[in-house]
């Protein structure tokens, strides 16, 4: 089963607005501008409170609707956040228990050892964060962030810190593992294989969601749901 | 298409526990270097502030030390009388009176006052005299000795032309920078003090089997019979003398701010440690942990050093007062100076989990 998940409504420079809309299975990428507004998208994505006006929506689910205590519960069962990573001084194994326990989800840590295993790591399971590569730490902590089965990954400059062609590789992981878990994947970031690997390419709005130019009454009207499609649908607007 | 909203399961006990448990193994065994930089540098302020609260409380309780060195199970004093070492004389006759109203107790007549020694020594003394000690001849602290340039047990004692003999020394009975105190036999010290004879200044009370159920009643019997006196068990005695003077509230300062100083040491040592540990919290916390989760992690994490620095504290403020005795032969480290270093710690640990549960937290990268 898969969820699309939409925020809105979004102001963009040439004076269309309309919702950004997230489809599972598929990698977005939040591109261009200075990059702070799509950390902030982020956050609201993950269900940090979003500006006044603006919506956040997850299969039939106004999640701006819920109270903190449920939506901190639809976070912990539906959300995972890359940059979650790996702690100094685990052992990729020792994550898996951890990561179960922290979801209070005993299948995460069959889930975390399955992913660990689709991506190579297998048997780096005794190795801790400093005795991996580079792209070893971001594959398994792709692994980890998988293991609680989210239907929305969130991923912020995923391949920051990595050489180009760990980035490259991991960049088009990031798409395979969008695909194969179902999960909407949003990912902050120019760098140029993230653009590459993306399946969506979503621009930078001209204000945050519902500031400045947003229609609210407008917004009110506009079904924040619709059937799952890639990227932002509603103004036409293309994609990078 | 409706998302069917499953709250994740109720974590059960093993969820709670398990992040802090992984955490602290992970520290303990792969990080144990900086644990112990840690705890050590915490601790070994934690041990000078106890050293320091142990070195005031004593310098407090130094009032009571004769009271406490006759160690009698109640005390019959002049009502005028403030504290045990500056008593209104009573006199002899009224300890018929006491003994009739405490049947089957024993007296003893204690008198203390201020002596000087003759020269060359020229030093001011407190004479305390009591029945049941050396007839003649006195004995002191040994740091007391120390102070006043007496080496030898043996050697002659003058005072105010009289030649006595100093017959032993001991430890427990040092007293702060106030005069050394030398204990004889009373009949020895009234003499020597002028007092009018048939006077003394204090009555201590003996019970056979200790001080029995209603000792109150019995000493409120001894001041109904006698006005003009004061009898009140050991404790009040202790007490009275403790808080004896103006300057008793000196040292009761200095224990407060060096009670704060141990608390502070421990409070900075936990949170300079909690501080290298957001990055995991930060981590944990975008893993899914809940707020409950995080605040046992943060607890498990802030309890290792206040924990080990108040063991080492504990290990350590022995030893200091051991090497200290000789620069401050009244300092003595009692089990309430242990107990209020573990209260201490005890207030330490929500104060340094408050203060860390509002640091934000680090910003995390894979």
């Amino acid at each position: 089963m898969s969820w699309p998940v939409a925020l809105g409504p979004i102001a963009w420079p040439d004076g269309a607005s309309g919702i950004a809309r997230f489809a599972p299975g598929r990698l977005a990428c939040l591109a261009g501008g200075a990059q702070g507004w799509a950390s902030a998208w982020l956050d609201w994505l993950g269900g940090a409170p979003a500006p006044a006006g603006a919506h956040l929506a997850h299969g039939g689910l106004d999640v701006t609707a819920l109270d903190a205590q449920a939506r901190a519960q639809w976070r912990r069962r539906h959300v995972a956040r890359l940059e979650a990573g790996l702690l100094e001084r685990l052992t990729l194994a020792e994550h898996l228990p951890l990561v179960a326990a922290l979801r209070a989800d005993p299948a995460a840590r069959r889930h975390g050892g399955v992913w660990l295993d689709r991506l190579g790591l297998a048997d780096r399971l005794d190795a801790r964060p400093h005795q991996l590569s580079p792209l070893d730490r971001a594959r398994a902590a792709l692994a980890l962030a998988l293991a609680g089965r989210p239907t929305l990954l969130l991923a912020d400059q995923p391949t920051a810190g990595l050489p180009a062609r760990a980035a490259w590789t991991f960049a088009w992981l990031l798409a395979q593992v969008a695909e194969a878990s179902g999960a909407a994947v949003v990912a902050a970031g120019t760098c140029p294989a993230l653009l590459a690997a993306a399946d969506d390419r979503i621009p930078a709005p001209a204000t945050a969601p519902a500031a400045g130019d947003a229609q609210p009454a407008q917004a009110a009207r506009s079904p924040l749901v619709s059937a799952a499609g890639a990227g932002f649908l509603s103004s036409g607007h293309p994609f990078c | 298409m409706v998302l069917p909203f499953a709250p994740p399961g109720k974590a059960s006990l093993a969820d709670w526990l398990m992040p802090s448990l992984l955490l602290l193994r992970g520290l303990l065994l792969r990080d144990a270097r900086a644990l112990a930089g840690v705890v050590l540098a915490s601790g070994l302020v934690a041990t000078a502030a106890l050293a320091l609260l142990a070195s005031l409380s004593s310098l407090r309780a130094a009032g009571a030390i004769a009271p406490r060195a006759l160690a009698a199970d109640a005390w019959v004093s002049a009502r005028a009388t403030a504290c045990f070492t500056a008593p209104v004389p009573l006199a002899e006759a009224d300890l018929a009176a006491i003994a009739a109203a405490l049947p089957g107790a024993s007296l003893r007549r204690v008198v203390v006052g201020p002596a000087r020694l003759d020269p060359p020594a020229s030093a001011r003394v407190a004479l305390l005299g009591a029945d049941g000690l050396h007839a003649t001849g006195f004995f002191a602290d040994r740091g007391s000795l120390a102070r006043l340039g007496l080496s030898q047990p043996g050697a002659p004692l003058r005072l105010g032309g009289h030649v006595t003999v100093l017959r032993s020394a001991t430890t427990g009975l040092a007293t702060p920078p106030g005069p050394p105190l030398l204990l004889g036999g009373f009949e020895e010290a009234r003499a020597l003090l002028g007092l009018a004879p048939a006077t003394l200044h204090h009555v201590a009370i003996d019970f056979p089997a200790g001080p029995p159920a209603d000792l109150a009643q019995r000493l409120a019997r001894v001041e109904a019979r006698l006005p003009h006196v004061i009898a009140r068990p050991q404790a009040a005695m202790l007490a009275a003398s403790r808080g004896c003077g103006p300057r008793a509230a000196v040292p009761l300062l200095a224990c407060v701010v060096t009670a704060l100083l141990l608390g502070g040491a421990l409070v900075v040592g936990a949170l300079g440690w909690a501080g290298r540990q957001a990055r995991d919290l930060a981590r944990l916390a975008l893993h899914g942990a809940s707020a409950g989760q995080l605040r046992l992690v943060r607890l498990a994490l802030i309890s290792l050093p206040v924990a080990g620095g108040l063991v080492v504290a504990l290990l350590l403020a022995p030893l200091l007062m051991g090497r200290l005795q000789p620069l401050l032969p009244w300092a003595a480290l009692a089990s309430a100076d242990l107990l209020a270093a573990l209260a201490i710690a005890l207030c330490a640990l929500p104060i340094a989990l408050g203060i860390a549960g509002r640091t934000p937290d680090a910003a995390v990268r894979p």
